[in-house]
């Protein structure tokens, strides 16, 4: 039932696998791609290749990876509780290997591993075809009994029997029943809370105040430089000398509780600096995903360590997987193709659009590229003679390697930009810089017409621009900008007026992480030359301060 | 009267020297000062082979790999630690961490595939720009192009390679010169730094980790710059 079984190590290491086959290793190499490697950090644990269905589980503290795929729809019953016991299994196995940065032998995984992994599979593969029989009779009875249920995290999908095996090293099978022991609702529960307390103890924490953090020993929340908070001084100035007393003693695992009050003001700092809330939300968990059960080192505090994963996320989203090199790709057209390169430049009204342009064409004109500005907002009254502005001290500035292309207001703007596109190969122009109308992103006509626009002619670049100032909208912005190029992504943001925000460049970390696009370019003022790339690192430095 | 003031004399020179042993215990286990472990670093794009040599070296077994996430290290022939760094660009803040941790680093293998240069050609030349700039950073002198998968059909030869990615360089200094500055400059000289860049000597030997074959080559290479 099941294709594949492996365990790798997070360096690339393949540990064991059951099967050699190329599809496979295509498997394992997409599930890599992208749950780590990608633009998002993936929340989900399971993947898509063709046909198989590929699911994953991590053991943060070891690095090491359990993957299984399946095509078959029926192994999915069972994969979860698989991976759980193997991981569990491993785990204790080579617990010795793993804690001093040993890989076990492959003899050694043969020999003790595999049997294991073996007499599992057979038993859950048996289990499931059981299963299925039980399942009906098992709703009927599980029915009235519903209601009486106080603890609704203990949802029966099926009930499975199977007998509690004694095997050294092998976790027991959950028993779910109608019923459940006390002493198996604690053998179910993997937090550090008790179950009688109710899941929202977390909640109730915060609500009760930060009294909870200053009594509380080791895992004292000190959130020092976050926020000024009048109560953490007493404890900030436990982490001189003396704390290493306590600091021997060991590091700790981190556990949900210890998290959560924690993550709840990083979260709240973030939404200050103007990040969008659901996009705070989201990175608070996936950052949650990867801290549980994390060694904490001694001398660090959850807070620092909360705050380097907040910082590797950020930078990690923000950091484009493919450098946008502008200069070479305006060359290599140059040289290849023969034909100018088109830069167009999108995005609702009032962000900068024709301001960026002179930027960028200003830029250009010093690498001694000959420019055409095209015209294209056509609807806006003063957008040509702006643009004429602009080329004119360009003109005075740099020579007249840069001409203006308009024809008039009121036309369409697909009609415009082939007509451009035509008089610059005919005038050996080497880049068309196209200035586009801004538009609302919700008005479904003049996006209509965007479409058409784009499709009109070859686009090599389309840029949105998006200003620092706007707050949630910037989502929005960009995923509907992204929708109506539904034929080709976007190419880049290019976020403008970030000079007027300073610390608050949220926007950035929101539509990077919403579309997938990287951004490219930055507008610190409203000079020719006030254009910058992205540092990543200052991006990320200003929204932790 | 003699015995009271040695046994004051000897409680007042505990106390002291009970203070000096504590805070060097703090300090040393803060800063952990210990000698710096000589190191040889593989880096190089994505899907080059720098996992697969690495297993190669530190296991003598060929490993069948999936994309790294994290660096891999391990000692080699009990004296030098090889650490593996993964290649994809989501991965670079490893390699910051990794150079600044107190490694001695003595030479820096640059794995790249000989097989895609047509299309990598850019990409290779990019990364072998970054790796320098760091190699003048860290004060590492030596960096040994490791043209890898030369048993694939496509595989260019050492040499062709060689005028291939150098020619690259120069395209990318001469980009580099034109670029804009990032938001936050570097305080970075460009014409000290281009001939520095060029001055650090680059070695190019194919082979391939998979079959296991000039492995020797570059081993001896390796170990004849430690």
């Amino acid at each position: 039932m099941l294709d594949l079984f492996a365990v790798t190590t997070k360096g690339g290491i393949v540990l064991w696998k059951t099967s050699d086959s190329a599809a496979c290793q295509k498997c394992l190499q997409v599930l890599f791609y992208e749950a780590f490697l990608s633009e998002r950090r993936n929340v989900e644990n399971s993947f898509h290749q063709g046909r198989f269905t590929i699911q994953f589980q991590e053991s943060i503290q070891n690095s090491i990876v359990f993957v299984v795929a399946f095509q078959d729809a029926k192994a999915e019953a069972f994969t979860q509780t698989l991976l759980n016991s193997m991981h569990n299994v491993f785990i204790n196995l080579f617990q010795e290997q793993l804690q001093k940065k040993k890989l076990p032998t492959e003899s050694d995984i043969l020999n003790n591993f595999v049997p294991l992994y073996n007499a599992k599979l057979a038993q859950l593969s048996k289990v499931s075809e059981k299963e299925k029989n039980n399942v009906q009779e098992t709703t009927l009875l599980e029915k009235p009994k519903a209601p009486s249920r106080e603890k609704s995290r203990n949802k029966a999908h099926a009930s499975r029997q199977a007998p509690p095996t004694s095997k050294k090293g092998k976790k027991e099978l959950r028993k779910w029943d109608d019923q459940l022991t006390s002493e198996e609702q604690e053998a179910l529960n993997y937090s550090g809370k008790t179950p009688d307390v109710a899941p929202t103890s977390s909640q109730l924490s915060n609500v009760i105040g930060d009294t909870n953090f200053q009594k509380t020993k080791k895992g004292d929340v000190v959130i020092g430089d976050l926020e000024a908070d009048p109560n953490q001084n007493p404890s900030a100035t436990s982490s001189t000398a003396f704390s290493f007393f306590s600091g021997l003693i060991g590091g700790k695992y981190l556990k949900e509780d210890d998290l959560d009050p924690v993550l709840k003001k990083v979260q709240e700092h973030l939404i200050q600096k103007n990040v969008a809330n659901s996009i705070s939300l989201e990175l608070c968990k996936s950052v949650k995903k990867s801290l549980i059960g994390k060694k904490v080192g001694s001398f660090e505090s959850v807070k620092q360590t909360v705050n380097a994963a907040f910082r590797e996320t950020l930078t990690q989203i923000l950091t484009p997987s493919t450098s946008l090199d502008l200069l070479h790709s305006i060359r290599a057209v140059q040289k290849n193709e023969d034909r100018p390169y088109t830069i167009s430049l999108i995005g609702v009204n009032g962000v900068g659009k024709s301001t960026t342009l002179a930027k960028l064409a200003y830029w250009l004109l010093s690498n001694n590229f000959r420019i055409l500005v095209a015209a294209c907002d056509t609807f806006r009254s003063g957008a040509i003679e702006q643009l004429g502005v602009h080329v004119r001290n360009l003109q005075s500035l740099k020579g007249s390697s840069i001409e203006l292309f308009a024809q008039g207001y009121g036309k369409d703007s697909s009609f415009v930009v082939k007509n451009a596109v035509e008089y610059a190969k005919k005038n050996n122009f080497d880049v068309i810089l196209i200035d586009t109308a801004g538009r609302r992103h919700n008005d479904q006509r003049l996006m209509g017409s965007l479409e058409k626009f784009t499709k009109a002619t070859k686009l090599d670049k389309i840029f949105q621009v998006a200003e620092a100032l706007v707050g949630t909208d910037s989502l929005a912005q960009a995923k509907h900008f992204q929708a109506s190029l539904y034929h080709r992504p976007l190419d880049g943001f290019i976020i403008s007026k970030v000079d007027t925000v300073g610390k608050l460049v949220g926007v950035m970390v929101g539509m990077v992480y919403s579309v997938r696009v990287p951004i490219v370019f930055v507008g610190v003022g409203q000079m020719y030359s006030d254009l910058r790339t992205l540092s990543v690192d200052w991006v990320v430095d200003q929204l932790m301060k | 009267m003699l015995e009271n003031w040695w046994t004051i004399l000897v409680a007042l020179a505990t106390i002291p020297l009970a203070t000096f042993i504590v805070f060097s215990l703090f300090f040393a286990s803060k800063k952990t000062i210990q000698k710096k472990t000589p190191a040889i670093f593989f880096v190089g794009p994505t899907e080059s082979g720098k996992t697969t040599l690495f297993c190669q070296l530190v296991y003598e077994k060929t490993k069948s790999t999936v994309p790294s996430i994290e660096p891999n290290e391990a000692l080699w022939k009990d004296d030098i630690v090889l650490v593996d760094l993964p290649g994809h660009a989501r991965t670079k803040h490893w390699t910051e961490k990794k150079l600044n941790e107190s490694y001695d680093i003595r030479l820096v293998v640059f794995v790249l595939n000989s097989a895609t240069m047509d299309r990598d050609l850019h990409q290779i030349g990019l990364s072998l720009f970054d790796v320098l700039l760091k190699c003048r950073k860290h004060k590492i002198s030596k960096v040994l192009v490791a043209c890898n998968k030369f048993d694939l059909f496509t595989a260019q030869p050492a040499k062709q390679i060689q005028t291939a990615v150098l020619k690259e360089l120069d395209n990318i200094f001469e980009e580099k010169e034109a670029q804009l500055d990032a938001i936050v400059t570097e305080d970075v000289d460009w014409d000290q730094l281009r001939p520095q860049l060029q001055d650090i000597p680059l070695e190019f030997l194919s082979g391939s980790a998979l079959k296991g074959t000039n492995l020797d080559q570059w081993i001896q290479w390796m170990e004849s710059s430690l």
